[in-house]
């Protein structure tokens, strides 16, 4: 059952159009909000007067950032977990107060019976701003004389912070070769097909609310959202649809717009709902992160990498939202990559900027530092003259050093690094491919092949947001799951995640446990927090399904387990250590002799009570919070196990520059994959094929282009490209398993090892146009118009 | 605003409505008749999740106005499986793990169900263009080309039969 290619459960539904998606719920006496947002990235409002909106018919309330301030709590932080206060939090509500600070910020909400009436009465709003000078590069925001997002603070660093692991300056007084770099990672997202959307339900009554949205981690976010809102936390219901139209962390932050529906729910005392449309989903929902990093790398002749330093900086546009600023220090999970070098540097500067705010985005904070260390892997090799995947397999850690325990405290788990390197080559058939393009450089054209490899790090350990303070001390890393064995003996399962394909990867953990059918266990779809069991950091992100969720059910199946065998060895009069589970039953050891099947126990624990040996609870149910063991607290010297999995994948290309448009094409794709044991490996490799897809997306077509006023200058999906079928090549995947020694079933997490495709765009793209000229490729989108540029420079010698 | 009334038939059955002149069809399907499988993905013409059969032709509802379609005949994704049975596109984009998030899935059906027509044997790179005006974000679209493939022999198949 476990490792089985099952076909999706959730499919059916979704085929046929019966998916239930946020935009599809209705309830009775609902209404509509739209959210008028400022066209200005950076203004002062002199005056709103809504009036206009109330005058259109069914037009129903309208309210403003004054409103919002009145009665609401700013929006919360990290820092309110150590009772502090974040640097620019007192000014954070849904909806701008007194000033905008990013194109598309929202600056009145109003409601009507309808979203064309609605989006009418927006119109009527009048808002006279005072436009204030912009910044929108990083950089620029950082200096003495830049303006100011938040005057009072004085500056628009919102967190800066250095860490050191082992012997840097050492490590960079022994090296032969010192080589540096300024590399600059894009702004995109990976813009998922359903944007947000929240429908909230006040309940004067009982001063309740209930608020449905797509999030992607209600556990998480309830208590920010109950303290914004002033509603004591048990009286805020969160709840998820059954569907999600995609979410790729861009749907985790703390939703700024949850806590304004559910305040406008409360004020007109009747149910709300906003969808957000595609077009404030591109400008102002929330971007992938942007970074400028200076990198230095140095090495001994022989290639062996002796360390890194590196000054990074994250453009967090202009709010940060919980998580952020995670994303800052994510590279945390990966120090030093796959490689064995232990000294590493980082100065980390997170900058509030007049661009729209930043959020996970798949490959979280990660993907930034995997470009890092490819890219200046390759630099190296460049330097050294050394093919760069031999200095990959000189700089690998060793199979025979697992775990390992990073320069940092993260616990790579198991990996054979160099056998994945192996196996792309020889899927890839690397060295045909060799040989083609000498031909083809014979005949002037150009074939450049890549291989990258990088970690894939599973389950954020919390433990990180001791990086940004110590006095923040968390350890989670946990997932829920609560089992219920009825009478007839099936099986309702409930966990503090949902998502893609959980319903069935989570029926084929527990009918393994149980060797009961599939079809018996019915996992409830969606996530509701007055009924599903939730951990400290339950939700669907940072690749955790996989590894929490299966150590939350094992739990959960043990205990009903151990209590079906007490009960049978009560009612036989016999020793539990005789007797064991097996096959949807109790039985005796060996197999011969007495039975008892799981519906006859469940039935007894239900109706028969009297009949359970003393100490034994009615009922068949077990509810089990997980959580890692290997998850620590961070230590003063800011070392912890920051992750909980450390997959990893190697992604090997060989592709063709068209020398007279900079066009190339992909001949052929693989990627090497290692996350463990599979549950389902049909639904595995659908994950690495997304994953691929999203960063040949942002390597090739997409981002976010902003002028120096701070517009975003491609807001649709006409000008923001996302990839077609006709720009994402065959993706061929093939696993190496190697398990991990520490979780359910040796399971690793992922689904999110795309980073390294900006690197090895750029890494095969520097190899087919080496004859012409060695380039040094700093950036990480690579559009023909650049490619083009590049070989004009080239023939201009 | 003037209020029109319409006649029309969507997945066999013949429905008549009166709405505001600007209301979308993407809208008035879901909304006016409570078929939800259509989906909004843009609302500008790019993604291709609200795509439609219109009058047996592979159209994007978002970019029509629901009174352009008074006396049309419509086939939504909710008519694509037949009295419980799946349509083989549909089979075949299970089987094949054609989709994960679902939500452009409606759409890529509808189309993959109008391109199939105009091209039953279709290569992977005729497929790969073939759906071009529908976005996926999850897939890829490795396993959609595949799904596609495969149902096509099966249609073909079928009918040779
Ligand atoms: S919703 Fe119609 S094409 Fe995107
Ligand atoms: S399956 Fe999610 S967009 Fe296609």
């Amino acid at each position: 059952m476990i490792g089985e290619r099952i076909k999706r459960r959730e499919d059916p539904r979704l085929l046929t159009g019966k998916g239930q998606y946020m935009a599809d719920l209705v309830i009775h006496g609902m209404l509509h909000a739209a959210l008028l947002r400022s066209p200005h990235a950076h203004a002062r409002i002199k005056r709103i007067d809504p009036s206009g909106a109330l005058k259109v018919p069914g037009a129903v309330a309208v309210f403003t950032g004054a409103d919002l301030k009145q009665h609401l709590e700013p929006l919360a932080s990290w820092y309110n977990f150590a009772g502090k206060q974040a640097p620019t939090q007192p000014h954070d509500y849904p909806l701008a107060v007194s000033k905008v600070r990013y194109m598309g910020e929202p600056v009145a909400v109003v409601v009507a019976s309808d979203r064309y009436v609605a989006e009418d009465a927006m119109e009527q709003i009048e808002v006279e701003y005072e436009p204030l000078p912009v910044v929108v590069d990083a950089e620029e925001a950082m200096k003495e004389n830049a303006p100011l997002l938040f005057e009072e603070a004085g500056s628009n660093i919102y967190w800066q912070g250095s860490f050191q692991y082992g012997a840097v300056e050492q490590a960079f007084a022994e090296a032969d070769l010192v080589v540096k770099d300024k590399l600059y990672f894009h702004r995109f997202s990976s813009t998922p097909m359903e944007g947000y959307a929240i429908l909230a339900n006040y309940q004067s009554v009982d001063h309740s609310i209930t608020i449905w949205g797509n999030f992607q981690s209600p556990a998480i976010f309830r208590l920010r959202i109950a303290h914004s809102l002033g509603i004591p936390m048990n009286r805020v219901r969160l709840i998820t649809p059954p569907d999600i139209g995609g979410g790729f962390g861009l749907k985790m932050p703390l939703h700024p717009w949850a806590i304004l529906v559910a305040f406008v729910s409360m004020k007109v005392m009747r149910p709300v709902k906003w969808v957000e449309d595609r077009l404030e989903h591109q400008a102002a929902s929330h971007h992938g992160s942007e970074q400028t990093s200076y990198v230095e790398f140095a090495a001994k002749k022989d290639g062996t990498i002796l360390g890194l330093r590196a000054k990074i900086i994250h453009n967090a546009g202009a709010y940060v939202h919980m998580p952020e600023p995670l994303g800052m220090v994510e590279w945390s999970h990966i120090p030093q990559g796959c490689y064995r070098f232990r000294n590493v540097a980082m100065e980390c500067y997170s900058v509030l900027t007049n661009k729209c705010p930043v959020a996970p985005n798949r490959g979280y904070g990660r993907m930034q530092h995997q470009f890092l260390i490819e890219r200046m892997m390759d630099r190296v090799a460049q330097e050294l003259k050394m093919d760069p995947v031999d200095l990959r397999l000189k700089n690998f850690i060793r199979p025979e050093e697992f775990p390992y325990e990073s320069t940092n405290g993260a616990l790579y788990d198991s990996g054979q690094y160099a056998a994945c390197v192996h196996k792309a080559q020889e899927t890839l058939d690397w060295e045909r491919w060799k040989k083609e393009q000498a031909k083809a450089r014979e005949q002037g054209r150009y074939i450049g092949l890549g291989l990258v490899s990088i970690m894939d790090p599973g389950v954020t350990n919390m433990a990180m947001v001791g990086l940004f303070d110590k006095s923040l001390k968390m350890s989670t890393t946990g997932e829920a799951a609560s089992l219920t064995i009825d009478p007839s003996g099936t099986i309702t399962v409930l966990t503090g995640s949902w998502g893609q394909g959980h319903e069935t990867t989570c029926a084929q953990v527990v009918a393994y446990e149980f060797g009961i059918p599939f079809e018996d266990v019915y996992v409830v779809p969606g996530i509701d927090t007055a009924t599903h069991p939730v951990a400290g950091s339950s939700g669907t992100y940072a690749s955790r399904f996989a590894a929490m969720a299966s150590g939350a059910l094992q739990g959960a199946a043990a205990e009903l387990k151990e209590k079906m065998i007490r009960i049978a060895a009560h009612l036989w009069r016999t020793d539990a250590e005789k007797l064991e589970f097996s096959e949807g039953k109790v039985r005796e050891k060996g197999g011969a002799g007495k039975f008892m099947p799981l519906a006859q126990l469940a039935a007894l624990a239900t109706y028969s009570p009297a009949k359970l040996p003393p100490g034994v609870k009615p009922g068949m149910e077990s509810t089990f919070i997980y959580n890692y063991p290997k998850a620590n607290e961070m230590d003063d010297s800011g070392r912890a196990n920051f992750a909980a999995t450390y997959a990893n994948v190697v992604h090997a290309v060989a592709l063709e520059v068209n020398p007279h448009t900079g066009q190339y094409e992909i001949l052929k794709y693989v990627v090497v994959h290692d996350a463990g044991t599979l549950i389902n490996p049909l639904i595995a490799d659908g994950q690495v094929h997304g994953a691929v897809a999203h960063s040949l997306g942002a390597a090739m077509l997409e981002e976010f282009i902003y002028n120096d006023e701070g517009q975003l200058l491609n807001g649709s999906w006409v000008d923001y490209l996302c990839p077609k079928a006709t720009d994402i090549p065959d993706i061929e995947v093939e696993h190496i398993v190697t398990p991990s020694p520490f979780t359910a079933y040796g399971v690793k997490g992922m689904g999110e090892g795309s980073g390294p495709v900006p690197a090895l765009l750029a890494q095969a793209l520097e190899d087919a146009l080496s004859p012409l000229k060695q380039f040094r490729i700093t950036w990480s989108r690579h559009t023909p118009e650049k490619v083009l540029s590049m070989l004009r420079e080239a023939r201009a010698g | 605003m003037t209020r029109h009334i319409i006649t029309v038939t969507v997945n066999g059955t013949l429905y008549t409505r009166e709405m505001d002149a600007r209301k979308l069809l993407s809208d008035f399907i879901r909304e006016d008749l409570g078929l939800t499988g259509t989906h909004l993905g843009c609302e500008h013409g790019q993604c291709g999740t609200c795509t439609i059969l219109f009058n047996g032709v592979s159209m994007k509802s978002c970019l029509l106005l629901a009174t352009q379609a008074d006396g049309a005949k419509i086939m939504t994704v909710e008519g694509l499986a037949k009295d419980g049975v799946l349509h083989p596109l549909q089979e075949s984009f299970w089987e094949h793990h054609g989709l994960q998030c679902g939500f452009c899935t409606p759409g890529m059906l509808m189309n993959a169900l109008y391109f199939l027509t105009v091209n039953p044997r279709p290569t992977d790179l005729e497929i790969r263009r073939g759906i071009a005006g529908n976005l996926c974000r999850c897939t890829g679209y490795v396993n959609i080309v595949k799904a596609i493939k495969a149902a096509a022999e099966k249609m073909a198949q079928n009918k040779g039969a």
